[in-house]
């Protein structure tokens, strides 16, 4: 009788720390995909992973030629522009937890070529980006669920001998901080009507403007 | 029983069922979070948003990147069909017939994901590549030495993990009904 307590204690506090463990893995693992990428790159920069760049994660099969961006919308959209230029290539978005909310293949996309304009969730109110820009391109809009995160093209080879060619093909895709905008008409208010003691303050109400621009 | 003793047995307990059961789930996961076909496994939720905790713990820990799971199908093995350790020391036959899908891969990798260093430079072979018999069915040979055919080059003294992604499949519920039946054997053939 007199150990099983503390048996049975150690089989609870057990299971605290199994599910402890569990759940502190994503937030303390130093190798996870964000942790190995982040260390390598700038984010909202393009990189193929070659030897060159020395850019890679594991378990990445070795014919299929991988480019990666870690984005950043906190301050600004990100587009992206991706060759697809056969069936089986892919562009992925993902969060840094690995949640993939977006993918489009080459099997997929009417075009070669792929135009994502990445925005934040907290942003769509405001967004009058449409899926035509103003030069007339496609583009799909992704809302992200996160600020950051991945953005992956996957080009499977043919064979070894294509490589040379799809990893100049691959080099053609973008990442890149949308441009900021510029403000082509501030139209004022009409002047707010007098008001007294209660109602809310005339210089403020005088103050304001909206921003009117275009995409 | 003197309570020194006691509380080791408290901690012993634990520790060894706490971090046991942690490493055991994530790593190999159970029948929450991945499904078995043989000597394959097959984490449904991970890339999703609905991922649990031990798949989201899985991906971190391996730092793999997958696409999610409603597009792709990664199976992952570490052992043969008969259930022991993959090792680089050892040729065996992975034989199947190609999955109808958009492409898929199988490749060989170290226990960490690395690709295993070899003279050949080829460690996958891909629904482009692989050479089939004429009945559609293909063999690759995963051995240290050469072998003919579609060889994949194992390094000796290494765990070996095979990889078999797949995009898009043709019919992804049927793979899940009867994956043991479509998905490729891995038989040892000898050790040396």
């Amino acid at each position: 009788m007199g150990s099983y307590p503390w048996v049975f204690g150690g089989v609870v506090a057990g299971g605290i720390i199994h599910i402890l463990c569990v759940l502190g893995i994503p937030a303390l693992a130093e190798r996870d995909a964000w942790s190995r990428l982040s260390a390598a790159m700038k984010p909202n920069t393009l990189v193929v992973s070659d030897e060159k760049s020395g850019v890679g994660l594991p378990f990445s099969p070795p014919d299929v030629v991988s480019a990666y961006c870690l984005f950043d919308i906190s301050e600004r959209n990100v587009i992206v522009r991706s060759p697809l230029s056969d069936g089986p290539w892919s562009l992925a978005v993902s969060s840094p937890s690995g949640e993939n909310f977006y993918l489009v293949t080459g099997a997929d996309a009417k075009k070669s070529e792929a135009r994502l304009l990445l925005i934040r969730r907290s942003r769509l109110s405001e967004e009058s980006a449409t899926e035509k820009t103003e030069e007339g391109e496609d583009q799909n809009i992704v809302v992200s669920p996160s600020e950051t995160g991945f953005i992956v093209i996957r080009a499977p080879l043919q064979g070894e001998s294509f490589r040379a060619q799809t990893l100049s093909e691959l080099k053609k895709a973008r990442c890149d901080l949308q441009p900021s905008e510029p403000v082509v008409a501030v139209v004022a208010e009409p002047p707010a009507p007098e008001v007294k003691s209660n109602g809310p303050n005339a210089a403020d109400m005088q103050g304001r403007s909206r921003r009117h621009r275009t995409r | 029983m003197p309570f020194l003793t006691r509380f080791l047995l408290f901690a012993s307990v634990a520790l060894a069922l706490g971090l046991g059961s942690a490493w055991r789930t994530v790593s190999h996961g159970f029948f929450a979070s991945t499904v078995r076909f043989g000597p394959w496994a097959y984490w449904f939720r991970q890339g999703t948003a609905d991922a649990d905790p031990y798949t989201i713990a899985h991906i971190a820990r391996d730092g793999t990147l997958p696409i999610t799971a409603a597009s792709a199908m990664t199976f992952t093995a570490t052992r043969d069909s008969a259930g022991a350790r993959l090792s680089g020391d050892c040729t065996y036959e992975v034989r199947g017939y190609p999955v109808p899908a958009l492409w898929w891969n199988i490749a060989a990798f170290r226990a960490d994901g690395e690709v295993m260093p070899n003279k050949t430079g080829r460690s996958s072979f891909s629904s482009a590549n692989i050479i089939t018999a004429p009945d559609g069915s293909f063999l690759v040979r995963l051995s240290p030495e050469v072998q003919p055919g579609n060889w994949l080059p194992a390094e000796r003294g290494k765990r070996v993990v095979l990889r078999l992604e797949i995009l898009r499949p043709l019919s992804p519920d049927g793979l899940l009904k009867s994956g043991e039946d479509i998905l490729p054997a891995i038989t040892l053939v000898e050790c040396s």
